[in-house]
């Protein structure tokens, strides 16, 4: 992997040789050990009312994985950028895709780490206030809820633009179509509340509330996006090819229908105490956002090895 | 005659053989360009099988000869076919199975390159993957 030495960061992260081979069952291996540890600890909450374990679970070993699977998305999005040859379509799409797993990256670490007061968080002897903290929220909402869905949508559809071009067309299902619908009324909805609150419901509009009506309509977009990659993907399918774009297609949906989740909360469509499986979507989400690029290096590596 | 599947080219050679001395090389070599599996070395081997036939039309003796002569034909279907077979279906998954693709095979080596960004050498030629034999 000759490309890895001209980035130190990839490089560590995924050392020379089978690196991407190797990351593959352990991102597997570490999804499913978090998930089985939430589901025990969401089960102990519900059962017994107590959330120590939860808090634990979720915050002060949840969030620094979170971190983790999407420091392996960057360096796997980084290095497939790099092995692609120049000129190739492809090429500026995993330009793109790494600049979104970037973006992704920095709001995690900032939502999951920096801003919380967790043991591994490396600000929290500096004893910053909440007022600060909160701050530190906001930015992180900014890169993880607006502008990485937004790298992501374009990184993607770069990607349907190939397949296009290559004859990969997708096809949509009748499960599409009715999907497609129920996410343009829930945009209509939601159009229709964000003209009541500029309008007679009089909201004060600061660009932290504008990210907040951004965020939706943008995760709307991924979501087609990805309906549309896993349709054009499904020729593919049962090939190494295919893994890597199914991965992005299953992290962009659970990614979606957990963002929708949690503005049916906020909305008050979803009853506090059934707000607990979204909780459990992230995890497996960014496990799917950190498996696509080892997919594609490890199909890249085999691919190379064929050469004689 | 069926062959075992993805027979190696020693397992191969011995079939021949046998089915020469059978008289059966036309079957074998129907064998061969039906089996999805085996066309890659089919194509590689159609060469020898075509001149293995003229051989047992032309002399009682063919299947001495033809073991004689096997290490120089090997060589020279080589020459002639000297990269391996790209299996396509292992990474085009569904597509390389399907009807356009089979017929312009060399379109794999295309789709390799642009989805992978792996160049293959001119010459090489996708197997389509698939179960083995009719």
């Amino acid at each position: 992997m000759t490309d890895a030495a001209s980035l130190p960061f990839a490089r560590w992260w995924l050392p020379a040789g089978a690196g991407a081979v190797k990351a593959i069952p352990a991102v597997w291996t570490a999804a499913a050990f978090f998930f089985s540890f939430a589901c025990l600890a969401v089960a102990h909450w519900r059962a017994t009312g107590e959330a120590a374990l939860l808090n634990f679970c979720f915050k002060q070993v949840g969030g620094p994985l979170l971190v983790l699977l999407a420091l392996l998305e960057l360096a796997g999005a980084l290095l497939v950028w790099r092995r692609f040859p120049r000129g190739e379509p492809l090429r500026l799409a995993w330009a793109v895709l790494s600049a979104a797993a970037l973006l992704h990256a920095a709001g995690t670490a900032i939502r999951h780490v920096f801003s919380q007061d967790i043991a591994l968080n490396p600000l929290g002897s500096l004893g910053l206030d909440a007022a600060v903290l909160a701050q530190l929220q906001e930015y992180g909402r900014l890169l993880g809820g607006v502008l990485f869905p937004l790298a992501l949508a374009v990184g993607l559809a770069l990607v349907l633009r190939r397949l296009r071009q290559l004859g990969l067309r997708p096809r949509f299902h009748a499960a599409d179509w009715l999907a497609g619908a129920a996410v343009t009324a829930y945009l209509v909805f939601q159009a229709g509340r964000m003209a009541y609150w500029l309008g007679p419901g009089g909201a004060r509009v600061t660009a932290s509330w504008l990210i907040g009506w951004a965020t939706d309509p943008l995760f709307a977009g991924l979501f087609f996006t990805a309906l549309l990659l896993r349709r054009a993907n499904a020729a593919l399918r049962g090939g190494f090819i295919a893994r890597c774009w199914s991965a992005y297609a299953l992290a962009v949906l659970l990614t979606t229908a957990g963002d929708f989740g949690l503005a049916a909360q906020a909305a008050g469509w979803l009853h506090p105490a059934a707000v607990w499986p979204i909780w459990l979507i992230w995890h497996p989400a960014a496990a799917a956002f950190a498996l696509a690029p080892l997919y594609q290096l490890d199909t890249m590596d085999r691919a190379a090895a064929l050469r004689p | 005659m069926l062959l075992p599947v993805h027979p190696e080219d020693a397992d191969l050679r011995r079939h021949l053989l046998e089915a020469l001395r059978a008289g059966e090389a036309r079957r074998l070599e129907r064998h061969l360009s039906a089996c999805r599996a085996c066309t890659a070395r089919a194509a590689r081997l159609s060469g020898e099988l075509e001149q293995a036939r003229i051989r047992l039309d032309a002399m009682a003796g063919a299947a001495s000869l033809l073991r004689q002569d096997w290490p120089r034909l090997m060589e020279r279907a080589r020459a002639a076919q000297p990269a391996a077979a790209v299996p396509a279906a292992d990474f085009l998954g569904g597509l390389a199975r399907e009807r356009p693709l089979q017929a312009a095979p060399e379109r794999a080596a295309e789709l390799l390159r642009a989805l992978t960004g792996v160049s293959l050498p001119a010459g090489l030629r996708p197997e389509p993957g698939g179960e083995a034999g009719p």
